[in-house]
C-alpha cells in the first residue's frame, strides 16, 4: 500500500500536490514515487464523524489525509494510500486525481 | 504616498438573498453608495477594480459597461481574501502614474448555499483532486488543524480564542449591518456545535451575500475627511505551502510596510485583520508586529483585545458581520476607512492610525496571500 508523490528529477524533493517547476530547484522535470507511510501531526473530528489529518513523510512533506479503519492518534505513523476501501488497521488515504502527472514519462 | 478613500459602501450583507439577486447587482450597489459617500456620480470614475467568486460568466468590462463607466484603467483581481489589498496596491500606483483619477475598488458576491457549496469544491484544482474528495468541504477543517498547531506553539485554549470572537461580537452589536449583532458569552462560544475540532461554530464565519467598495482619488489636500493610504505591502506564495501556516506572508510586509507608513505597530489605533479564523486574527497580529513577539499571546487577547484597548475589527469583523465571499477582503478596509473618516457610527473610536491586512487563497493546506496596508486619517 503507498499514495503517489512526486519527486523532482534533479534535487529529488518530494512534492504534493504536483507542480510545474521545482520550487525548491526551479527544474520542471518529475517522476512519480511511491511513499509508504507518514507520521499523523494533527487530527481534526468533523460534525459527521469524519477524521482528517495532516500527514509528514520523512523529509517534511505534509499531506492532507483521511484516517480510515481503527484509531489513529497524532504521533503515530500510518501506510498511506490512494485507495478510500483500503484493508484493515489505520490507514491514511490521500485523494488522487487519475490524470494526476500525465505528462509526465 | 498622496492617495486617499474618500468613500466607502456596502450592498447590505444577508444570509438569505431575495430569489433572483445577482452578483453584478450587490456589487453595484455598493458602488453607487461609496459613490454617493465620495460625492460623485459613475461618469466621474476612470477607473474600477472588482473581485468576487460568482460574478460568472461576466468580466470586470462587462460590470463597467452595465455601470456606464468610461474609463482609463480596468482590473479584476482573484485574491479572494487578499484581494482588496491587491486591488489597492495596484489603483494606488495607477494614480501615482497619471493612469487614472478616481479610482472605484469592489468585491462582492452572491454566496447562497449552492453558490458555497460550488466554491469550496472547486476552489482550484488542489481542491478539486486531492481535497473535495477526502471529503472536505470547505477550508474548517484545515485551519482546524492550523489552530491546534498554534494552540500547541502559543499556549493557547479555546477560551482566549472565544475572547476574540466575543469582543468582535460586542463591535458587532452597533453595527446594524452585521448579521449577528446578539451578545455571545463564553459558555455558547464554548459549548456551540463542533464543526471541526477544535473549531466550533463561532470560529467560523457566516457565509453572507453582499458586497463592500470604495473610492480612491490623490490625496484631495484639506477639504474633507479622507483615509489617506500610507503603504500597501503584498507577499504571494512566500512559504510555497512547506511550512506550518502559522506564519503568513505578512511577516515579510511588516517591516517595509511599517518603514513606508512612518510609523510602527505600536501607533496604530486600529487593526483590522482579516479574520476568516480567531487563530488567523492572531497569527496576522504577531506577523504585523502589532502583537510584539514578547508578548504573551494570551495574555494580549484579554489585556488588549477584549478591553477594546486595541479595538480590533470593530465592525464585528467577519466572524460577526458575515463573510460575503471576495468581499471578505474588502470588509476591514472599508471598517477602517470609515473609523478613519468618522462614518462608523455608534461604534465610532477616536483613531489616527490603522492598519488592515487581507489573506486568502487556501493553495493546499493554507492561504498564500497577505496584503497589509497602513491607513491614516486626514481632513
Ligand atoms: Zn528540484
Amino acid at each position: 500500500m503507498s499514495a503517489v508523490v512526486q519527486e523532482c528529477r534533479n534535487c529529488r524533493s518530494l512534492l504534493f500536490p504536483a507542480r510545474l517547476f521545482c520550487p525548491v530547484c526551479g527544474e520542471d522535470s518529475f517522476s512519480t514515487v511511491a511513499a509508504e507511510t507518514g507520521t499523523i501531526e494533527q487530527t481534526t473530528t468533523l460534525s459527521d464523524g469524519i477524521v482528517l489529518a495532516t500527514v509528514a513523510l520523512d523529509g517534511g512533506l505534509r499531506l492532507i489525509a483521511r484516517l480510515t479503519g481503527s484509531e489513529a492518534e497524532p504521533g503515530q505513523s500510518v501506510p498511506l494510500t490512494n485507495d478510500p476501501v483500503a484493508g484493515s488497521g489505520a490507514n491514511a488515504y490521500i485523494p488522487i486525481h487519475t490524470t494526476l502527472n500525465e505528462d509526465q514519462s | 504616498m498622496t492617495v486617499s478613500i474618500i468613500g466607502t459602501g456596502q450592498s447590505p450583507y444577508t444570509r438569505h438573498p431575495h430569489p433572483g439577486t445577482e452578483t453584478s447587482q450587490v456589487i453595484a450597489r455598493a458602488v453607487r453608495n461609496a459613490l454617493r459617500e465620495a460625492g460623485l456620480s459613475p461618469g466621474d470614475v476612470d477607473g474600477f477594480a472588482v473581485s468576487s467568486f460568482t460574478l460568472n460568466p461576466d468580466h470586470a468590462i462587462d460590470l463597467a459597461w452595465r455601470m456606464g463607466l468610461r474609463l482609463t484603467w480596468l482590473m479584476q483581481d482573484t485574491n479572494g481574501g487578499a484581494s482588496a489589498g491587491g486591488m489597492l496596491q495596484h489603483a494606488v500606483r495607477a494614480i501615482e502614474a497619471g493612469d487614472a483619477k478616481v479610482i472605484v475598488l469592489a468585491a462582492g458576491d452572491l454566496m447562497d448555499g449552492p453558490a458555497f457549496s460550488q466554491l469550496v469544491a472547486s476552489y482550484n484544482r488542489a481542491t478539486q483532486d486531492h481535497l473535495a474528495p477526502l471529503p472536505m468541504k470547505g477550508p474548517n477543517a484545515l485551519f482546524a488543524m492550523l489552530t491546534t498547531r498554534q494552540m500547541e506553539v502559543l499556549g493557547l485554549t479555546r477560551e482566549d480564542y472565544g475572547h476574540i470572537a466575543i469582543a468582535q461580537r460586542e463591535w458587532a452589536a452597533d453595527n446594524p449591518g452585521a448579521v449577528y449583532r446578539k451578545a455571545l458569552t463564553m459558555d455558547e462560544y464554548l459549548n456551540a456545535p463542533a464543526v471541526a475540532t477544535p473549531l466550533g461554530r463561532y470560529d467560523c464565519v457566516p457565509p453572507v451575500t453582499g458586497a463592500d467598495a470604495i473610492v480612491l482619488v490623490a490625496d484631495p489636500g484639506n477639504s474633507r475627511p479622507r483615509a489617506k493610504v500610507l503603504t500597501v505591502r503584498a507577499s504571494y506564495n512566500a512559504d510555497q505551502q512547506a511550512g506550518d501556516g502559522l506564519e503568513t506572508g505578512l511577516r515579510a510586509c511588516a517591516q517595509p510596510g511599517w518603514e513606508e507608513a512612518g510609523i510602527g505597530p505600536k501607533d496604530v489605533g486600529l487593526a483590522c485583520v482579516y479574520d476568516d479564523y480567531p487563530s488567523m486574527v492572531v497569527a496576522q497580529l504577531a506577523d504585523l508586529g502589532v502583537l510584539p513577539a514578547d508578548d504573551h499571546p494570551a495574555d494580549f487577547i484579554k489585556r488588549r483585545i477584549a478591553t477594546r484597548e486595541l479595538p480590533v475589527n470593530t465592525s464585528g469583523g467577519q466572524l460577526s458581520a458575515g463573510q460575503a465571499g471576495a468581499a471578505g477582503g474588502m470588509h476591514g478596509l472599508v471598517e477602517a476607512a470609515r473609523q478613519l473618516m468618522g462614518t462608523a457610527g455608534a461604534r465610532q473610536i477616536s483613531v489616527r492610525h490603522a492598519v488592515v491586512s487581507g489573506y486568502g487563497m487556501v493553495l493546499y493546506r493554507y492561504g498564500a496571500c497577505a496584503t497589509m496596508s497602513v491607513l491614516e486619517a486626514a481632513k
